[in-house]
């Protein structure tokens, strides 16, 4: 764990994208409430919320093709805020790629450099690593119609990554493609992240993704980040509902705080001092422990209930656990071995337990 | 049934023969010896074509049509392309209405159009009638035209393209230039292809707009009002070869899809 630890130099470094009090409106309509966000070089950042609350905007603040009605952006201590895309050190994998249908494949990635006048030699050279980079050595002379939808997608990384931009930006690169060749793009994605060393930032909402790719997580929802940190953390501690429902299953376990403890609707009490009154925990399913034996009490470390299995679901490679609590609650819980969940049937009585530590507080659900 | 099935291929022939056998009256007998249209037909011969190439009334004719034909495929396939292009980017809601006002003179009988042009032209503006007068009035007619090839075009272009453009570095005009045009490029031929063609064998326009001299087609108009020269008969076919011709090729042009 080497998060935030100011190391001499390190921590004098601006992050590489800093993005201040940035606000965007079309007419009356909010699209972006004030956002402030950090991004430091050679992160793999997820940008990850339901359609519509702002993912694309954002993206598209921090590429230059759109300007924020208040607010700066910063990409390398610079204030870029008022350039156009064709002046950013940054380059963009567009959701629908984009690509020129009247140019080869080759012409396609060398676009930005004949643009920008380079010696031939050099453009000839830089597509060929770039071709090579994505897997794509054998297509430069293709055209682009005679390209399936995966070689699309890796045309337009290979014609954004040949730029060598300081953040690369990607628009739901992978929503056009199947199941099968979206996680072989993600293995992809991750090799060319690594092996390029650059800074990727993209959109989703697709949370397995958005899991799957980054090490920097940023949950939007309705025009605001919900919450920013590395994905572990924001699914084992969700500071809100919306982020814990979002990114995951969940148990939502409404209480009382009275001095330093806390009941549960759910009928467990522990020590957790702060805010007096309402409040509601999140617990995920698979935080949860079941066995047939022992009975209840309060375990030191954590919580132990007496409960009966409601319903039980095999699920291939997990089981889920469907119970209910004496007074009308339910919870559910996770197993990752559907063998061991082979031994709790409808009816039987059982011990559900967790660690106190696995509760996140959100507040008071709205 | 049987009936049925042999009546409307009937119906459908007969009415095709009533359509086009007056221009194919005309082409045959634009080689025929004979001084009107009658049987027998007489020997084959290009002489009313030497006729007219020898006619400077006719030479004078053609220049005009020509001089009046080019300008106005230029004018309207850039006033109709920039139409189209701005109509598109903006997306707007006012788009589509403004589309539509600008192809208003093509809905208008040009009887109409032509008199308010001389009204326009003579009583208000105080210019003199001309060649400038009916490129004037054809360019009206034609870039609405123009302007919906290229926006039927437009309809299946990816604007993504514009700013994947602008991102790897291309300014607006680059990306005009290097993405924008060379996908357009047919579609925009073949537009000032049908503008062309338009133009050329335009008449009533022309004989309200002209003043004095003839186009090609007000030429035919006179000649017909004097004599039954078989030498019109030339004319027509000449102006249907290409007329044909050029729409053939403006086809071809618009139909393609990058
Ligand atoms: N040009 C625009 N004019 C008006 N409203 C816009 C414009 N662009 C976006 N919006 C609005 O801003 C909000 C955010 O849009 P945005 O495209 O950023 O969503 P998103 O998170 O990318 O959604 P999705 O996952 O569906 O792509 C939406 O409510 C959208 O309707
Ligand atoms: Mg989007």
């Amino acid at each position: 764990m080497n998060i935030d630890v100011p190391a001499g130099g390190e921590a004098a470094k601006p992050p590489l994208l800093r993005v201040s009090g940035v606000t965007k409106r079309y007419g009356a309509a909010v699209a972006l409430h004030p956002i402030d966000l950090e991004v430091r070089q050679g992160s793999f950042t997820a940008i990850l919320g339901p359609s519509g609350c702002g993912k694309s905007t954002l993206l598209r603040l921090i590429a230059g093709f759109a300007e924020p009605s208040t607010g700066k952006v910063e990409i390398g201590g610079r204030d870029v805020t008022r350039l156009g895309p064709e002046n950013r050190p940054t380059n963009m994998v567009f959701q629908g790629y984009g690509l020129f249908p009247h140019m080869s494949v080759a012409e396609n990635v060398g676009f930005g450099l004949s643009i920008a006048r380079r010696p031939r030699p050099e453009i000839d050279q830089r597509v060929a690593e770039a071709l090579r980079l994505v897997r794509l050595e054998d297509f430069a002379s293709r055209r682009i119609s005679a390209l399936s939808g995966g070689q699309q997608q890796r045309v337009a990384l290979a014609r954004a990554l040949i730029m060598r931009p300081l953040i690369l930006l990607l628009d739901e690169p992978l929503a056009a493609l199947d199941l099968k060749l979206r996680q072989a793009m993600q293995t992809e994605l991750r090799r060319i992240h690594r092996e390029t060393g650059g800074t990727f930032i993209f959109v989703t909402h697709d949370q397995s993704e958005a899991f799957s790719l980054a090490d920097n997580l940023i949950v939007m929802n309705e025009g605001r980040i919900e919450q920013a940190g590395v994905p572990q953390d924001v699914y084992m501690r969700p500071n809100t509902l919306f982020v814990s429902q979002f990114v995951g299953d969940t148990n939502i376990l409404p209480g009382i705080r009275r001095g330093d403890h806390v009941e549960l609707a759910l009928g467990a009490r522990f020590s957790s001092p702060g805010r007096q009154g309402q409040t509601t925990f999140v617990l995920r399913p698979e935080a949860l422990r079941l066995d047939a034996a022992t009975p209840a009490g309060s375990a030191p470390e954590g919580t132990a209930l007496r409960c009966t299995v409601e319903e039980m679901l095999l699920l291939g490679g997990e089981a889920r656990v469907t119970l209910s609590i004496g007074n009308g609650e339910t919870l559910v819980a996770r197993l990752s071995d559907p063998r061991d969940g082979e031994a709790f049937r409808p009816g039987m009585t059982v011990t559900v337990r967790w660690a106190d530590k696995a509760l996140s507080e959100v507040g008071v659900a709205a | 049934m049987r009936i049925g099935s042999f009546a409307w291929p009937l119906v459908m022939g007969l009415l095709s023969a009533f359509l086009l056998g007056p221009l194919v009256l005309v082409a045959v007998f634009s080689f025929s010896s004979n001084a009107l249209i009658s049987f027998p037909m007489g020997e084959l011969t290009l002489k009313w074509y030497r006729d007219l190439l020898a006619n400077a009334d006719f030479h004078a004719a053609l220049t005009n049509s020509l001089a009046i034909a080019l300008p106005v495929a230029l004018i309207s396939t850039v006033t109709g392309t920039l139409a189209a292009y701005a109509f598109a980017e903006w997306r707007t809601r006012l788009g589509l209405p403004l589309l539509a006002l600008l192809g208003l003179p093509v809905l208008l009988p040009p009887l109409v159009i032509a008199i308010s042009l001389v009204v326009l032209y003579v009583r208000w503006l105080g210019l003199p009638l001309g060649r400038p007068a009916v490129i004037g009035g054809h360019v009206l007619v034609t870039q609405p035209l123009v302007a919906a090839v290229i926006a039927s075009r437009m309809a299946s272009f990816d604007f993504t393209v514009l700013e994947a453009a602008r991102d790897l570095g291309a300014s607006r005009w680059q990306t005009f230039w290097k993405v924008t045009l060379p996908q357009m490029r047919a579609a925009i031929v073949g537009a000032a292809l049908i503008a062309f063609a338009l133009s050329l064998d335009e008449f009533i326009i022309a004989v309200f707009t002209i003043g004095g001299g003839n186009t090609i087609s007000t030429f035919v108009w006179g000649k017909i009002k004097t004599t039954l020269d078989p030498s019109i008969n030339a004319i027509a076919t000449i102006l249907l070869l290409m007329t044909i011709g050029l729409t053939l090729i403006a086809l071809r042009l618009t139909r393609y899809r990058g």
